[in-house]
């Protein structure tokens, strides 16, 4: 929550809690992508992505098409981009990754 | 790195949300890797080297994927050695790639060179070693720091002026 009259911030969480997500801002928006639905490297990958408005303290939410923990970010102008990562882990030598 | 045997389970897929539409549109790096060393320079976001498949057999990847925020077009480029950067500094409309290692190789001081303005990528090699190091733009130089060459650390420091 965000209150505009003492430019405030309470009670702020994700939609979703995790961990391993990545972060990055473009104008007044951040947005907290992807990451870990657990505490163990072969939780399952979360999609959603938490954007948050820091001018207006609204928050929505959008989803990646691909559920993960994202390899790399970067803004570049007005957009912002969540290129690759990891959907999971497996054991090694398995060949549960072709 | 933990003590469980496990590897990751890679993807391609790239999300980009555009602030001024609140639209999103997807696309795929040309190579599925890890390690990736990402900068934006410019108008680009140039995403370099990084590592290929499983802990056990993974090898070193050269490859560059850039986007063009522009245009929307992605183009790919080569590192001169495969391998994960240690460093990547933006200065003024160039990015370097510096140092690092890989799966087959320890101790590396290249630098790989992308002029965003005209596309040319160069090398360029660093006096001291280039791993582990840290690096940071300062006017149209870097300054690099550190780093560790096996078995000594290093307190150098280096201008490099692309």
């Amino acid at each position: 929550m965000y209150d505009a009259d003492t430019d405030q911030w309470s009670g702020l969480s994700l939609s979703t809690a995790r961990s391993s997500l990545v972060a990055a801002s473009v104008g007044t928006h951040v947005l907290f992508a992807g990451g870990r639905l657990g505490s163990s490297n072969n939780a399952p990958r979360s999609d959603t992505v938490d954007i948050l408005d820091v001018s207006t303290g609204e928050a929505s939410v959008a989803n990646l098409s691909d559920a993960r923990e994202v390899e790399a970010v970067a803004t570049v102008d007005t957009q912002v981009v969540f290129a690759g990562g990891d959907r999971r882990e497996c054991r090694s030598g398995t060949h549960c990754d072709r | 790195m933990t003590g469980e045997n496990v590897d990751p389970v890679r993807t391609a897929t790239v999300d980009i949300y555009d602030d001024s539409t609140g639209t999103w549109t997807t696309a795929a790096l040309s190579e599925v890797r890890g390690g990736i060393a990402v900068a934006t320079v410019g108008t680009q976001v140039v995403f370099a080297g990084g590592y290929v498949g499983a802990r056990l057999n993974a090898r070193d990847s050269a490859t560059v994927d850039i986007y063009d925020s522009i245009s929307g077009m992605w183009s790919t480029a080569k590192l001169s050695r495969a391998r994960t950067p240690a460093a990547t500094i933006t200065v003024g409309c160039k990015v370097l790639f510096v140092g690092g290692a890989g799966v087959s190789s320890a101790n590396d001081n290249t630098v790989d060179i992308y002029d965003s303005t005209s596309g040319h990528w160069s090398v360029g090699h660093l006096g001291k070693g280039g791993d582990h190091l840290a690096g940071a733009a300062t006017g149209m130089n870097a300054l690099f720091a550190g780093g560790l060459v096996p078995p000594q650390i290093d307190g150098r420091v280096e201008v490099f002026s692309p």
